[in-house]
């Protein structure tokens, strides 16, 4: 991170203003988001000053409070404490592999259904009215799939193993863009 | 009695762990390894959260907190080519009487993917009751 320049004004109550390469001084105000700040050591002088001071700080680093790691946090304590439940014992590469998944899609992908199964792969569900997708994610790019269709009565759909880009081809191609879609 | 189908109109709860449901949504693989072990509602007296708790006691296995039992209507599950059998369960070795036991069996594949069939069956649960006692203040 690059340093930035934090004027200091020792107003009352004295407050920090951070010279942001946008212009903005958001780093500092009180946002609620995950995060890790750097309090500089010039900070004491500062607070014991009664002039202005100028100092250099690191930049501070947050988190929007949506992001995929975030939405899902809670329920991978659970299937943690359903694991010990069950004795699945997880297996390492599955979530990760799912959380790459949800990166690379080039839409917002909106929040599935996550489980653990009994060998220990992490599977997601989207459903919606007219569709169920469940991908189990076997680790790296490779999943395997069931593709629903709930209009139908009878079980109708198709399943397979495929690579990430195969899975993102059949969303594309099945036109079910909309089930996934944020 | 045993090998008895269950009336249409009645209805079967499954245990599924945690790990397999989330949001109302159950995984397929809850309903792995047929013959399914599943109870019989309607078996039970009393109105559905009495008939559940009584269900609950029953269970011969460590519940865990997590865990769910997962409703399905017994027409339902056949119509997708399965059948649902009285299977009693006597009282032993320790556990007690299960009389509202019975099994999901499959009684045709239809030529189709045996993936999409237990897809279609998770797909077709109409409720979920918590399965541990004291997360539910009807046990």
């Amino acid at each position: 991170m690059s340093p930035v320049q934090i004027a200091i004004e020792p107003t009352s109550p004295k407050t920090l203003s951070v010279n942001q390469p946008d212009g903005s001084d958001a780093a500092f105000r009180q946002t609620g988001y995950r995060g890790y700040s750097f309090i500089p050591a010039p900070l004491n002088a500062f607070l014991k000053s009664t002039g202005p001071v100028t100092f250099q700080a690191r930049t501070v680093a947050f988190s929007p409070p949506d992001t995929v790691l975030e939405v899902y946090e809670d329920r991978v304590k659970m299937l943690q404490e359903a694991a010990e439940e069950e004795g699945i014992k997880p297996r390492p590469a599955s979530l990760p592999a799912f959380f790459k998944f949800i990166h690379a899609a080039s839409f917002k992908v909106r929040p599935a259904a996550l489980f653990l199964l009994d060998d220990g792969c992490y599977a997601a569900i989207w459903r919606n009215e007219a569709w169920r997708l469940n991908v189990k994610f076997l680790g790296d790019d490779n999943a395997e799939y069931v593709l629903l269709d709930r209009t139908e009565d009878l079980p109708k759909g198709k399943s397979g193993s495929v690579t990430f880009d195969e899975l993102n081809n059949l969303i594309v191609a099945d036109n079910i863009k909309p089930l996934l879609q944020a | 009695m045993k090998g008895d189908p269950l009336p249409d109109k009645d209805n079967v709860v499954r245990y599924v762990g945690g790990s397999k449901i989330a949001d109302g949504i159950v995984q397929p693989e809850a309903f792995n390894n047929p013959p399914i072990s599943v109870n019989w509602l309607e078996y039970q007296s009393g109105r559905k959260p009495e008939q559940v708790a009584r269900v609950r006691r029953v269970l011969r296995l460590k519940i865990g907190k997590t865990a769910f039992l997962a409703e399905l209507n017994v027409a339902a599950i056949r119509g997708l080519g399965f059948d649902v059998l009285e299977d009693p369960m006597k009282a032993e070795n320790g556990w007690p009487p299960a009389p509202c036991h019975a099994h999901i069996v499959v009684i045709s594949s239809h030529d189709r993917e045996q993936k999409l069939m237990f897809e279609k069956l998770a797909d077709i649960v109409v409720d979920i009751h918590p399965a541990y006692a004291e997360t539910n203040p009807a046990a």
